[in-house]
């Protein structure tokens, strides 16, 4: 409930808010609005983030998630200028003496900008914006680090940057300051993405050609975002190209991909497909141990996603888009009579309407569905078991952009979603007999939220973004409570609720805080703090995250996650921006966090509540994050080094002794670098480190029944092996135009022609191969073939009764060596 | 079932990954007591004390048995003194043994052990016997000589009972590379020889098992010929011990069976084994109501 001191905290806010409305009304100058929209001229993809300003007073915003802004200035003469990273600027000048619509067509800068310096694109963003702990991503300096096996992947760029890390090889998730896997909030155009990874974490489901940009927030969250407590990824894919079709693709070694896009009316609606899969044969076999049967096995995946968008009128615009992915796995041994079947994956639909009030008011409804779910089968000798688990989404939320004067940006929606959760649905058989496992046990529950913020310009040097939400959680009938006796772990009594019937709730208010003060204009000081719930939880109980773990809701047992976090951050550019550098420190408490308890093991919650099971305690994180970037010149990349602490304390376990969670990682390094050495070459590489995952290791052995059984150490207190790769890549990008030249030159040696005709007399209508560009990339994963250990264990050799009994320590490892290459093309 | 599980998870695995040995530096734990005690309806109560042995080094069997504990077994009424003895059918055959307390189902039992200087305490009931309704070998196909050994169920209504199975085939000696060998020595449980009746409550069932081997007689099984692991012969007559364990005991040799089929799998978390010895001893006290059967070899 709320303290005293958080009252004061609202308090605070509130008065903010109080005092920045009295500010608008006491304006009596005349003012207008200068508004509308930002697109790419060469394919009509709205700007997500441009800067828009007014060149005399150098004062204005950015264009939000549908490339809207809206400036409020007194009557006047100006010029209006538009900016953003890869492409020209856009000058203007205006009349200011009504309320103006100015859309804007960017056109894309040259391809050599890059040996330019930079003028475009309010380049010391990363100094001026208010956002401490916000990173945005462009997908081409994405494109351009080293693919794991050739495909561009979102996620792993994202674990590029300090504070944000891998989970390792092979896991699915990755951790940002400390939190854990199930406390990112990972949006794909506003629809909630459960497990954002194919194969076991080798992939991401994002595919890089349908992706616009990617925001992740890992700090400072601001009051629009809730239900998570470490972070946001917030991905927008394109729209489509609005003026004419245009294919991309690749053929790689392990996966190939295809997007189609197009206008379904000129600039006026759109519409993109893409579409990805790997191949079974290519997977298996290289690393299929000699001599297993895999004939019949495999494990592949394939996603499809589809936008479409229209424009109906200068205040309407309306979205459909949707994902739809499966991993499946396969594994057949047929001496032993088994079989294994395993899928999982992802399915969203978003239904979604802009709309325009006024020239200062913008309002988005979507309407999303989501889903998630894991199935597992397997069968052997007339023994069949099927598991089902997953998680799904109704959703429905409004947002309104309000832009009062050019000094605020007042933002407040609400959001309603409808939980329909299948923790763990068995069934088996032996033969002909049906085991019973009881009903299949869901449980239902409403999620809600409302906010309000405002982004407001204190003074020139002060922004400040101050926002309050407030959320509220309730799990609802039908749904059977089991209570247990403590000490026989019997059911003594089963509580019954009805449909519809309140089982319980939870609310709070989460108060957000950022600012940003300009020291100059090189360097800014930025500061955060926020407070979230989180209303669900993934519950994982092994060393290593799969797409077993599951998503269980808040109930009577399970209180909602409750997490604050203080950040602090120095900016710093140099050289005339073409470097940046910062230093941010961050600290975070969290409450009710979820572990099972010692001795729990699968399929102990089957025809129980998975609550059951759970402990409780607290936790701590902190630590110091160090990032310099070069932006511009052919040589470019990035240094980013982050030192951190996560502290975990339950009461019931590890005896009450606080211990360092699994993802605990000390250090962590990344280095990315790209050289464009030509119009044609182009290298990147990346290294990084980092300490290993904590785990519980073997310290005794003893006897029972004649075996040995191991006894184990204080949780987490030993370290893996440290964690470091390094990669390389080159992409070759074939000059067309020369290749024409050559052809020309073929086509008048043919037909003996040397001497009447000149290459450049032979004219081909340009559109005939002006659009189509190809480029080889060739890369090398893990250059020193270093294995890095996936899970760490022990296992006994021998027999103690004859004297060769031995204990040895032994690692698996997913990823020696691995060389690829793909064949992008794009028309 | 959860082995599959696990089985399973570990399989796809290794479908894309490597094992390879490497070296950590580890540091030993303490020295602790371990109890393996059971009591039996109708027999004496029968305790084994040991020590644990650190990691790095490697069993040496003087170091591990206690041989100068004092155990005690009280029913409430009597205080039975278990004095060190020999038992040749006991997994280690130095057993502490019990002469004046013999177990009946219903009745609760407190086990006292004091060693290396400090005290131990347990305490377990024995549970009503459930008797198998029947008993017999299978052949498996394809074969028509070797099979399991099948059973029939009728687990007793309502919640919280748990069995556990152990088998012998009739002991002989033999003489094997020059060392006299006993086989079957003892009763010897198969992994998940443990399960309780949370799914099968009320149900009338047929299961089977698997033959399991002793571990403490390992060499002799690298000779057997592999179509033969695990299999019984039609002609093997196997002696059935099926107990039923209170809730703490069956917590126990679930675990202890769950660390048991994690040893060498990678995904297996540390499983904590649950003992029901307070003071800080590793083990079990464990009543066992006992029914016992026979399938006779053709």
């Amino acid at each position: 409930m709320i303290s005293k001191i958080n009252s004061i905290k609202y308090i605070l806010l509130l008065c903010f808010f109080a005092a920045s409305i009295s500010k608008i009304n006491a304006q009596d100058k005349q003012k207008f609005t200068i508004s509308g929209y930002v697109k790419d001229a060469s394919n009509g993809e709205y700007s997500i983030g441009a800067n828009v300003y007014v060149k005399e007073l150098l004062k204005g915003g950015n264009t939000n998630q549908y490339g809207f802004y809206s400036i409020t200035v007194e009557k006047g003469k100006y010029h209006l200028v538009v900016s953003y990273i890869g492409y020209e600027n856009f000058e203007k000048e205006i009349t200011l003496d009504k309320d103006t619509r100015i859309n804007v067509e960017l056109k894309p800068s040259a391809i050599n900008a890059k040996e330019v310096e930079i003028t475009s694109e309010k380049s010391d963003k990363n100094v001026s914006s208010s956002n401490v702990g916000t990173v945005k991503l462009e997908m081409e300096e994405i494109k351009k680090i080293p693919a794991f096996l050739g495909e561009v992947d979102v996620l792993k760029t994202i674990q590029l940057l300090p504070g944000v890390k891998s989970s390792g090889e092979g896991n699915t998730g990755f951790y940002v300051r400390g939190g854990g896997p199930d406390q990112n909030l990972i949006l794909l155009d506003e629809a909630v993405v459960y497990n954002a990874s194919h194969l076991l974490g080798f992939f991401s489901v994002f595919n890089g050609d349908a992706v616009k940009s990617i925001n992740l927030i890992k700090g400072g969250m601001p009051a629009q975002y809730g239900g998570r407590l470490a972070s946001v990824l917030d991905i927008s894919m394109k729209e489509g190209n609005n003026k004419q079709f245009h294919a991309q693709g690749g053929i790689g070694v392990i996966a190939s991909r295809l997007t189609i896009e197009g206008p379904i009316k000129k600039d006026t609606g759109s519409f993109i497909v893409s579409a990805r899969r790997t191949y079974i044969d290519v997977l298996a076999k290289p690393f299929a141990k000699p001599g297993s049967t895999l004939k019949n096995s495999g494990l592949y995946f394939y996603d499809v996603n589809a936008k479409i968008n229209y424009r109906l009128s200068d205040k309407d615009r309306i979205f459909m888009s949707g994902y739809f992915g499966r991993d499946i796995m396969t594994f057949v041994d047929k001496p032993a009579q088994f079989k294994l079947n395993v899928g999982w994956g992802n399915g969203t639909g978003v239904l979604r309407w802009n709309h325009l009030f006024n020239d200062k008011l913008f309002m988005n409804t979507s309407a999303i569905f989501s889903n998630y779910d894991f199935t597992f089968g397997a069968e052997q000798s007339g023994f069949e078991f099927n598991l089902f688990s997953g998680i799904k989404d109704w959703n429905l939320k409004v947002d309104f952009g309000y832009f009062p004067t050019i000094r605020h940006e007042i933002k407040f929606g609400v959001n309603y979603v409808f939980h329909t959760f299948t923790p763990t649905s068995v069934s088996a058989k032996q033969n002909d007999t049906e085991f019973d496992f009881g009903p299949i046990k869901r449980q239902k529950a409403h999620e809600a939220a409302i906010y309000l913020s405002d982004d407001f310009d204190v003074t020139d040097k002060l922004k400040i973004h101050a926002g309050l939400r407030y959320s509220y959680f309730m799990q609802i009938g039908p749904f059977d409570r089991y209570i247990k006796d403590p000490t026989t772990g019997q059911t003594t009594n089963t509580i019954h609720y009805t449909s519809n019937q309140k089982v319980k709730d939870y609310g709070g208010l989460e108060p957000r805080f950022n600012m940003r003060y300009s020291i100059n204009n090189k360097s800014s000081v930025k500061a955060s703090y926020t407070y979230n719930l989180q209303y669900i939880h993934l519950a994982s109980l092994s060393a290593v995250t799969l797409p077993t773990d599951i998503w269980v809701p808040c109930s009577e047992l399970v209180q909602p996650q409750k997490g604050a976090q203080y950040s602090l951050g120095y900016f710093r550019n140099f050289f005339d921006n073409s470097y940046e550098a910062s230093v941010e420190v961050y600290y975070k408490t969290l409450k009710n966090q979820i572990e099972y308890k010692d001795g729990a093991l699968p399929g102990e919650s089957i025809n129980d509540n998975a609550d059951n099971q759970f402990v409780y305690g607290t936790g701590e994180a902190y630590g110091i994050e160090l990032f310099l970037k070069k932006r511009v010149g052919k040589l470019n990349g990035w240094i980013g080094y982050t030192l951190s602490y996560t502290k975990r304390n339950f009461p019931d376990l590890n005896y009450g002794k606080e211990f360092y969670a699994k993802y605990d990682r000390r250090h962590d390094v990344s280095v990315v670098l790209s050289y464009d050495l030509s119009k044609k070459w182009t290298f990147s590489t990346i290294w990084v480190y980092g300490t290993g995952n904590a785990i519980t290791i073997p310290q005794s052995y003893y006897f029972i029944d004649g075996n040995f059984v191991t006894e184990y150490g204080d949780r987490n207190s030993f370290r893996m092996p440290a964690y470091h790769r390094l990669d390389v890549s080159a992409t070759f990008t074939p000059d067309r135009t020369k290749k024409i030249e050559r052809r020309k030159k073929r086509v008048i040696k043919r037909f003996g022609l040397e001497d009447k005709v000149d290459v450049a007399d032979i004219k081909i209508p340009r559109k005939m191969f002006k659009d189509f560009e190809s480029s080889w990339n060739f890369s090398i994963f893990n250059v020193y073939n270093r294995h890095n250990p996936y899970i760490v264990y022990f296992a006994n050799e021998g027999s103690v009764y004859d004297g060769s009994l031995k204990i040895k320590a032994k690692q698996v490892y997913l990823f020696p060596i691995l060389p690829s290459v793909t064949w992008n093309f794009k028309f | 079932m959860k082995k599959i599980f696990f089985a399973a998870i570990s399989s796809i695995f290794f479908l894309a990954s490597c094992t390879e040995d490497i070296d950590l530096d580890i540091t030993n734990g303490e020295t602790k007591i371990v109890i393996e005690g059971e009591i039996e309806n109708g027999k004496f109560a029968q305790v084994m004390v040991t020590r644990n042995s650190p990691l790095t080094q490697s069993v040496n069997f003087e170091n591990i048995l206690v041989n100068n504990a004092l155990v005690y077994v009280s029913n409430g009424a009597i205080t039975d003194t278990l004095r060190f003895d020999t038992v040749f059918s006991a997994s280690n055959p130095f057993v502490y043994v019990g002469s004046t307390i013999v177990g009946i189902p219903g009745q609760t039992y407190n086990l006292t052990v004091i060693a290396d200087g400090k005290t131990y305490t347990a305490t377990t009931t024995i549970p009503a016997p459930v008797q198998l309704d029947s008993v017999w070998f299978q052949p498996q196909p394809p074969s028509d000589s070797l099979g399991f050994a099948w059973a029939h169920l009728t687990d007793p209504n309502g919640l919280g009972n748990g069995y556990r199975w152990q088998v012998k085939r009739p002991t002989k000696f033999v003489v094997f590379e020059g060392s006299p060998l006993i086989l079957d020595r003892r009763y010897i449980a198969p992994g998940g020889a443990t399960f309780d009746d949370k799914f099968i409550d009320g149900k009338s069932f047929d299961f089977a098992y698997f033959r399991p081997y002793d571990p403490t007689e390992a060499s002799y099984y690298e000779d057997e010929p592999e179509e033969e692991r695990g299999y019984y012969m039609y002609s093997d007559t196997i002696y059935i011990r099926f107990s039923t364990l209170d809730k703490a005991s069956q917590d126990f040799y679930r675990t202890y069976e769950a660390a048991m089929s994690s040893n060498g799998n990678p995904f297996a978390s540390p499983v904590t084994v649950l003992s029901n010895i307070k003071g800080g001893g590793l083990g079990v006290w464990a009543g066992m109501g006992v029914a016992y059967d026979t399938i006779y070899g053709q």
